[in-house]
């Protein structure tokens, strides 16, 4: 069972795609949250799970809009995947048979 | 805010051309006593002429302090290089998001706390390693 941060972020870096910055982590917590979400928790959280091996990054192509920085590049593991896929998996079957399985955006959970 | 100090020094200005001419009026009745009340008052309104004058430059300062966008230099100084730069990359590319939401004053003010949320969550993250690495060695 993982962290509800480290869940919420490695969704995030699945759903972003291949490739996705901590900035594109931080833009969807934060928008999904309806708070801006603190870049520190982020940054953390990512190098916790990198060295759990449930993400892996690369170094990006430096952009010179942003003083030539390059950023890091985070992609999901299979070890990642299956980690969150058991992860969720355990969140539905807690849910199953509770009122919570009524609540829109838990249809699946009494699936 | 430069409205306010140019008010301000314009004022100053006007007070002590009236306390002035007040004190030339009476100086000759009141004798030796009223020159050194004058000289008092004298140095308290160039005194308090000059705090205005200052607190002027000081809040044209920081008006065109806010209006520049941040540099990350915060991040530079107290994070490893490859860290720090991969985290002024993504405060720079939210930055934008935060000027049109809440101004450049706000967004500047944003910008250096998520900085310094970051670098303390980095250190503390850092400590917590080491310390678990230690009670990892003493358990042998």
């Amino acid at each position: 069972m993982l962290p509800k941060l480290e869940e919420m972020i490695l969704l995030a870096v699945l759903k972003h795609g291949p490739e996705a910055t901590a900035g594109d982590v931080q833009a969807a917590l934060s928008e999904v949250l309806g708070r801006e979400q603190a870049f520190g928790s982020i940054f953390t959280t990512l190098d916790r799970l990198t060295d759990k091996k449930y993400v892996k990054w690369r170094k990006g192509v430096p952009d010179e809009s942003r003083g030539g920085r390059a950023p890091r590049l985070y992609t999901i593991t299979g070890k990642g995947r299956t980690t969150l896929a058991a992860s969720l998996r355990a969140v539905r079957l807690l849910a199953e048979g509770t009122s919570l399985g009524d609540l829109p955006g838990l249809e699946g959970a009494n699936a | 805010m430069a409205n306010r100090s140019k008010k301000l020094v314009l004022s100053s200005l006007w007070w002590a051309l009236r306390s002035s001419a007040a004190l030339a009026m009476f100086m000759p009745a009141f004798g030796y006593w009223m020159g050194e009340i004058a000289g008092t008052a004298a140095a308290a309104i160039i005194a308090s002429m000059a705090g205005a004058h200052l607190s002027f430059e000081i809040g044209m300062k920081m008006k065109s302090r806010a209006l520049r966008a941040p540099s990350g230099l915060l991040l530079d100084l107290l994070l490893p290089p490859d860290r720090a730069e991969d985290m002024t990359y993504n405060l720079l590319g939210r930055y934008p998001h935060w000027v049109d939401k809440h101004g450049a004053r706000k967004a500047n003010i944003i910008f250096a706390a998520q900085s310094l949320g970051a670098i303390l969550c980095f250190w503390c993250d850092w400590v917590l390693k080491r310390a678990n690495l230690l009670r990892w060695w003493q358990s042998f």
